[in-house]
């Protein structure tokens, strides 16, 4: 029986044929298509599993590093540039170092913008010293992470506490003299004080980390009662290391610096290397005096503790200032924060790759055995 | 043949031994299956697509079917609600069992094309495609008014509208795609029973 609808009469021809060849026991000879989708819709299909397999790697990434793609990478990917930098610049010939750019630099965040001028001035000072053999700096400058010695407890935390108190009616001056010798008594200072009137007051104490609760039990002791406190304690142990590991790099500039000041051939170069060699040190000097700055406010706790008589008015705190953002840092921001999530992405795919291979194999093989059963 | 008065049951059991039997129940239902999908799907080369599928899985799986009384082609059909379910849930023809029995897929002629929208009878369906008429651009519009309302050949409708047949043709496909999806609840009501 033939039908008007052509379609039909071949898919009839189809079926006969795959029972021909069924009762000659053959196999389809041929290779079948593959089903046909619509291309749209299969690109966005396509492309929604790529996003969500990246989604996936970069949320591994980032949970593997623990965000670690930001200030630390920015550190390490710093500072792989500039070891890269300087080979180049040792095997490069001195012509061609002066004419050279400086993109390795470009990896360092805006406050090593110096590094960028550092280059520079080395191009030049090694094309003035003839002597300087290939290899010679690489030998002597090249930075690597693991140089950078990091000293085993590096915990860092900034303590700070806030006591507001009242007193005995007749006895502020008396309590707040004691406050202040409850400073001393804890190896302490007085770091300011004020007065308002002859009833209330505020000082601000350090103490050493280590005698701080005990000062601030101390202190709330004096009052009849506690109005108001709180205690915070801020880490800064990875501005610390980072802080360190700047150091680090730029004392080892300071000796490639030296060792080249050392072969300088001219008067000029010797000008060049010296100033070179003024403005490291002065980028070491600047660090050293943050870590001081970090390493005093982590050593010595401060507490501030307001006073006041039962019955005296309440103090009018001043409004604090608002820090307003630096819009100049924005870009830099949002290119550290574009380069952490391609880390965070790229750590993933490190994971998710061999993983997926995996799966796939066992899918394969488990597709593989459900067909040879003829499980439809 | 002297398979024509033997029962859809009985043609399934028997094409377990004579593949060929297989034939004659092809030929008593392809078109009935044909119709039944192109009503649901509303597009002439899924439901080409499908009737194709649906017969190589029942080849394909005739050796599994057991004549319980309920008969050959609430078997059939079973498997064409099957298929009928996954294509409105995936939104593809799947082509396993065509590939399984080494089938080509083949392309509808642009006069099959007709013919199985003819299939289709788009009686019930005028009132709420005259709402959902709306939803479309202009072009698509008047080639469906002109095509599905008005029951126009599409080489009549190509002339109306100044364009090609291919183009028209086009403009009803997505038209009707378009109004399938407006007509979400009634897609819904079918996926159910397909289910």
């Amino acid at each position: 029986m033939k039908n008007d609808i052509h379609f039909l009469n071949e898919l009839d021809e189809d079926l006969s044929e795959a029972a021909w060849r069924e009762s000659l026991g053959r196999s389809p000879g041929r290779r079948p298509r593959r089903v046909r989708q619509r291309p749209r819709r299969r690109a966005l299909l396509v492309l929604a599993s790529v996003v969500a397999f990246l989604t996936l790697a970069g949320a591994i990434g980032w949970f593997v590093t623990r965000g670690q793609g930001g200030a630390s990478q920015e550190l390490r990917t710093g500072l792989a540039a500039l070891g890269s930098r300087v080979r180049a610049l040792a095997s490069a010939p001195p012509s061609a170092i002066h004419n050279q750019a400086a993109p390795g630099f470009a990896a360092f965040p805006s406050n090593w913008a110096a590094t960028v001028d550092m280059d520079a001035a080395l191009q030049r000072a090694a094309a003035d010293v003839p002597e300087m053999q290939p290899g010679t700096v690489a030998e002597s400058a090249t930075l690597s992470l693991s140089r950078i010695q990091i000293p085993g407890d590096m915990t860092r935390i900034v303590k700070t506490g806030q006591l507001s108190i009242v007193v005995g009616s007749g006895t502020f001056e008396d309590k707040f003299r004691q406050a202040g010798m409850i400073a001393a008594t804890h190896r302490g200072y007085v770091q300011s004080s004020s007065t308002s009137g002859s009833r209330s007051g505020t000082l601000t104490i350090r103490v050493p980390a280590a005698r701080f609760e005990a000062a601030m039990s101390a202190l709330a002791a004096l009052g009849t009662r506690i109005e108001s406190q709180s205690v915070t304690g801020k880490n800064v142990t990875s501005q610390f290391v980072d802080l360190k590991a700047r150091l680090s790099v730029w004392q080892q500039q300071q000796r490639v610096l030296n060792g080249l000041l050392a072969k300088a051939a001219s008067p000029e170069a010797t000008i060049r290397y010296t100033n070179l060699i003024m403005d490291v040190q002065f980028r070491i000097e600047e660090i050293k005096g943050q870590l001081r700055v970090l390493k005093n406010q982590a050593d010595m706790s401060t507490i501030k503790a307001s006073l006041r008589e039962e019955g005296a008015p309440v103090p009018t705190p001043k409004p604090e200032k608002v820090a307003k953002p630096n819009l100049g840092n924005a870009f830099q921001h949002a290119v550290a924060g574009f380069l952490a999530v391609v880390f965070a992405v790229v750590v993933g795919l490190g994971y998710l790759v061999p993983v997926s291979v995996l799966l796939a194999l066992a899918a394969l093989v488990f597709l593989r055995v459900r067909r040879r059963r003829g499980v439809v | 043949m002297g398979n024509e008065l033997s029962t859809d049951a009985e043609l399934l059991v028997l094409s377990g031994e004579q593949p060929e039997a297989f034939g004659t129940l092809y030929r008593r239902h392809a078109e009935d299956l044909l119709r039944y999908f192109a009503r649901r799907t509303l597009d002439p080369e899924s439901a080409a697509e499908l009737t194709a599928e649906t017969f190589a899985e029942a080849f394909a799986s005739r050796g599994r079917f057991r004549d319980r009384g309920s008969g050959g082609a609430a078997w059939l059909y079973g498997i064409a609600r099957h298929q009928l379910g996954r294509y409105l849930r995936a939104g593809a023809v799947d082509a396993r069992a065509r590939r399984r029995l080494g089938m080509p897929e083949r392309d509808l002629s642009p006069s099959d094309y007709e013919r199985i929208e003819e299939l289709i009878d788009f009686t019930p369906l005028r009132a709420a495609l005259a709402d959902a008429l709306d939803v479309l651009t202009e072009d698509q519009r008047e080639a469906m008014r002109l095509r599905v309302m008005e029951e126009r050949p599409y080489e009549e409708v190509a002339r109306i509208l100044a364009c090609s047949e291919a183009t028209a043709r086009a403009r009803v496909s997505r038209g009707l795609r378009r109004i399938t999806q407006v007509l979400e609840p009634t897609r819904r009501q079918l996926i159910r029973e397909a289910d």
